[in-house]
């Protein structure tokens, strides 16, 4: 039978993997004919960033052989992929990968255990610090890579089996300030659109993101937007000018950490010229300050904004006075505006009130409720809203993402997990005191000895602390003298410092719920066997709690099949989250089973076809019945922010303070960080991938043309950039698409004088309690000429034995 | 005199070609790559003392595919890795639904030019 065009390239490899693969070709014509045949593709996410591509995996035998971009996806629309996306699954079977648990032994050296031996020691210590130091002397530190049942379970075994809240994770160095933001200002979390809000808007405004490299397929989106409509207006404010300006009308440059100017800046002129929307201010508006229990005027805040001239606002960020007046405009004129932010908002001294002042334009301009308009906060993780916001796993949370303090829900949590009969804390209850969030949790972590430490103990999913906490080498100690237990895939700078390595499965060998920025839950079936003796993160989970003593808590704990593991924990926080607004009880496995572009939550019923647009009647099902969830709607009401009393979104008077490390004399440059296209957070998984470690093999200093001619810097030259925390050696790139005074150094590197956050602020938001990342005050001298750098570095199986960072 | 120049030159050619075919073959990149981005060589303008033809970076420059993030690496791999035609397999990775509907055996190349991808004038489109 002769094989067609369009089965053949069903059954072959997709995306280069012949040769990826290590498959030898010939010539073109032989390496066509060479592909790899894909017996099945099996259904799931991208492994990566916040986007939420939906994928085929394609599996030949127990081998991952290809990926392929989902052409009905809703969000990676007609199935496109970025080049991390389509590599992704060649990690799988690199050979670095961690097969086998490893205890470190007295002498320091990682040596290969069974998982008996390793759960032995993990049930003997958690149950002698429990009774020395008390529950909150072990903490989870998790991750918004695991799946939501994983994140549940931890959170679970926790909260309701230990009575302590001492659970956080990597989302609160990302996403905190947008959780708070979205609360303090709309009274839940997450935004009330979605990215099909993308091709329906008229002024998309890109602030603290570089989309075209760190979310590259929504870049996509917005590109072709504006492709197919001129008309449509781009505003980028970022202080780097990156390729996301070039499909963009206006850049509006800012200084690191100066931008909360240039929305009061917006937001002044919008009033000033009659711009805003009347109307949904009165029905929809609520001027506040502070933590927004104040009622205030509108006079109050139109008082509040007459010091933002566009003048002012020049002088203290860099923008143009005339370019924050055409940005107003285009924000309030036209009849759709979304706006779509990332870590240069939320990874912030001030990143909460950020987050609030973008919120106060779309209030004022009504920028909410209409297809196009949104507030849109994008997530870094391709489970960090699912896994973690939404399930609360985090330190103040719980699942539905509602504060731990909040005690009516609280004690329904109680109930629905049966804590009072089978919690081991003589407590008998979930601790109403949150927890320690990531900065003081690992400020608070060490050894046995060390008495200022309370944390003793610590385990730590599918992240990499040693590498990505702020100004790290504070913390470095602490995880070495602790008892520290890490799970992962591969060797990390963490597992460099762990007691106990778990070798974990990839998320393609395990299956699960991953749910991305837009509010949309997706399952990934498992393709392929984990390696060696690779686990599930949910059957380590389990097996902790059976050796706690909790097994009829984690109701899941005593089955063997991680399908089924995985259907239980879902089902049961499903349960848990039906009667709030994060609803996803019509999310059914089976549903999720079958579907190819996944569920928006609120989705209350298995007929809800799930939710585009929040807030507003006929589109929200929680308009249907506010009782179930505990809210009242009026019932001539068509929009309602009904997590807020009354329904009204908060305008927040908020100043623009400078609680960012400042610059002096002997720091001048202010150093902001970041992604490139190519790479992923750590590199644990990018730096594996040939063709994008050849892309990206080593970090580099981007410096302004005129402050390196000042410097006497010329490209490629070695220099030391130095904070009062640390300092790294780094090639220049000698750019003009940033301002002056201003550098940028990319944050994946591994090699220990390319690691970026060994020099950052550890400065946290006083709300949020995420770090500062972009603001470091820094000065930079030059150390050589070109030089040969030693790209692609990776912590290795032999470098985990050794105390100091290579 | 003439004559020897004239076979030395088809000599040289001959060999240039073999190399040429050979490293296709292999699949290997002409020279060694060593972690340089491809700009450096491939950018027009470039000063590196392997300076190669610029016609395909050139190219790319003004193509959407630069503006979306699909680099050199993307369809080519790296030096490990290094194809020198992509296959119609890397272009379905992105444009499955473009693919799929290709109602003859052509592949992507022989209707769009190659680094910018825009359509050639003339060519019927195949898809459905």
């Amino acid at each position: 039978m002769e094989m067609s065009r369009r089965n053949f390239i069903k059954s072959t490899l997709a995306a280069s993997a012949a040769v990826a693969a290590g498959i030898s070709t010939t010539s073109n014509a032989v390496a066509q004919s060479q592909e790899v045949v894909v017996e099945r593709w099996v259904k799931g996410v991208c492994r990566l960033c916040g986007t939420g591509c939906s994928v085929y995996v394609g599996v030949k035998g127990n081998r991952l052989v290809a990926m392929k971009g989902n052409v009905e996806s809703l969000t990676n629309t007609r199935g496109y992929l970025c080049v991390k996306g389509m590599n992704i699954w060649k990690v799988a079977h690199h050979p670095d990968r961690l097969t086998k648990p490893l205890i470190r032994d007295g002498k320091g050296v990682l040596r290969p255990a069974s998982w008996d031996q390793a759960l032995t020691l993990i049930e003997k210590k958690f149950k002698e610090y429990h009774k020395k130091y008390g529950y909150d002397s072990v903490a989870y530190y998790g991750s918004g890579q695991c799946t939501t049942e994983e994140s549940y379970t931890f959170n679970k075994l926790w909260k309701g089996g230990f009575g302590s809240n001492m659970v956080d994770g990597n989302p609160r160095l990302c996403m905190a300030s947008a959780v708070a933001g979205y609360m303090s200002s709309l009274g839940s979390d997450e935004p009330a659109g979605a990215y099909a809000d993308i091709e329906k808007s008229e002024t998309i405004f890109l602030v603290g993101s570089n989309l075209s490299e760190a979310h590259p397929i929504l870049f996509r989106r917005v590109a072709r937007h504006k492709k197919d409509n001129p008309n449509v207006k781009i505003i980028v404010c970022e202080p780097r000018k990156t390729l996301t300006s070039a499909v963009a009308d206006l850049w509006m440059p800012s200084l690191p950490g100066t931008d909360l100017a240039i929305f009061n800046g917006m937001a002044r002129e919008i009033i000033k010229n009659n711009w805003h929307d009347k109307n949904y201010v009165k029905t929809l508006g609520r001027v506040t300050i502070g933590d927004g229990s104040k009622e205030l005027s509108w006079a109050d805040y139109v008082k509040h904004l007459e010091k933002y001239t566009p003048q002012y606002v020049e002088k203290k960020t860099g923008c143009p006075a005339a370019d924050v007046k055409a940005a107003a405009k285009m924000f309030a004129k036209s009849k759709a505006t979304l706006s779509m932010w990332c870590m240069g908002l939320n990874q912030r001294a001030n990143g909460v009130w950020a987050n609030n002042l973008i919120h106060n334009l779309h209030v004022i301009t009504g920028n909410y409720g209409k297809p196009g308009a949104d507030a849109f906060s994008l997530t870094g993780q391709p489970n960090a809203c699912g896994g973690v916001r939404e399930t609360g796993s985090l330190a103040h949370l719980l699942p539905g993402a509602r504060p731990v303090a909040n005690q009516k829900w609280r004690e329904f949590v109680q109930g629905y997990w049966g804590v009072a009969k089978y919690s081991i804390n003589p407590s008998k209850a979930i601790n109403p005191k949150p927890g320690m969030h990531a900065v003081k949790l690992f400020s608070s972590l060490g050894g046995e000895k060390d008495k200022t430490k309370p944390v003793k103990a610590v385990i730590m999913s599918t992240t990499n602390p040693a590498q990505t906490l702020p100004n790290v080498n504070k913390f470095i100690g602490g995880m070495q003298d602790a008892f520290t237990v890490v799970i992962d895939i591969f060797p990390t700078r963490t597992a460099q410092c762990a007691s106990v390595v778990l070798p974990a499965a990839f998320i393609y060998e395990k299956g699960g719920v991953f749910g991305c920025s837009e509010r949309r839950s997706f399952l990934t079936e498992k393709a392929v066997n984990a390696p060696g003796e690779a686990k599930a993160d949910i059957w380590i989970a389990a097996q902790i709690a059976k050796r706690m003593g909790l097994t009829k808590l984690i109701g899941w704990a005593n089955e063997t099949n991680i399908d089924r593991m995985n259907e239980l924990a879902w089902n049961d926080y499903i349960g848990c989250t039906a009667n709030t607004e994060k609803t996803l009880k019509g999310a059914t496995y089976s549903r999720l089973k079958k579907s190819t572009v996944g569920v928006q939550w609120p989705c209350p019923d298995e007929k809800s076809p799930g939710t585009y647009k929040r807030y507003v009647r006929g589109m929200d099902p929680i308009f249907d019945n506010p009782k179930r969830y505990g809210y009242t709607i009026p019932a001539d009401a068509k929009e309602f922010f009904y997590a807020r009393p009354h329904g009204k979104a908060n305008i927040f008077l908020r100043d623009d303070p400078d609680n960012s490390e400042q610059t002096s004399p002997a720091y001048p440059f202010i150093m902001t960080t970041g992604r490139v296209l190519e790479q992923w957070h750590t590199g644990s998984m990018t730096m594996r991938i040939p063709e994008t470690a050849a892309a990206h093999p080593h970090s580099f200093v981007e410096i302004n043309e005129k402050d390196a001619n000042r410097l006497k810097i010329k490209n490629g030259d070695i220099v030391k950039v130095e904070s009062i925390r640390g300092s790294n050696i780094l090639p220049a790139k000698i750019v003009n698409n940033t301002l002056e005074g201003v550098i940028f150094v990319p944050m994946h590197d591994q090699k220990a004088d390319r690691m970026v956050n060994f020099i950052c602020s550890d400065i946290v938001d006083p709300t949020s309690a995420e770090p500062d990342y972009k603001v470091s005050a820094v000065k930079i001298t030059k150390v050589s000429g070109p030089k040969k750098i030693d790209g692609r570095y990776l912590v290795t199986r032999t470098e985990m034995n050794k105390k100091t960072f290579s | 005199m003439k004559q020897f120049f004239l076979s030395a030159t088809i000599l040289v050619v001959v060999t240039i070609f073999a190399v040429s075919v050979n490293a296709i073959e292999k699949n290997e990149h002409p020279v060694p790559i060593n972690d340089k981005s491809c700009a450096t060589c491939h950018e027009k303008g470039s000063t590196d003392e392997l300076q190669a033809s610029s016609d395909a970076y050139t190219q790319w420059d003004t193509s959407l595919h630069k503006l979306n993030g699909v680099s050199c690496i993307t369809c080519h791999g790296e030096e490990s890795t290094f194809k020198p035609k992509s296959t119609i397999s890397t272009c379905a990775s992105c444009h499955s639904i473009e693919v799929d509907s290709m109602k003859t055996a052509e592949t992507c190349a022989s209707c769009h030019q190659v680094h910018t991808f825009r359509p050639l004038k003339g060519f019927k489109s195949p898809h459905d």
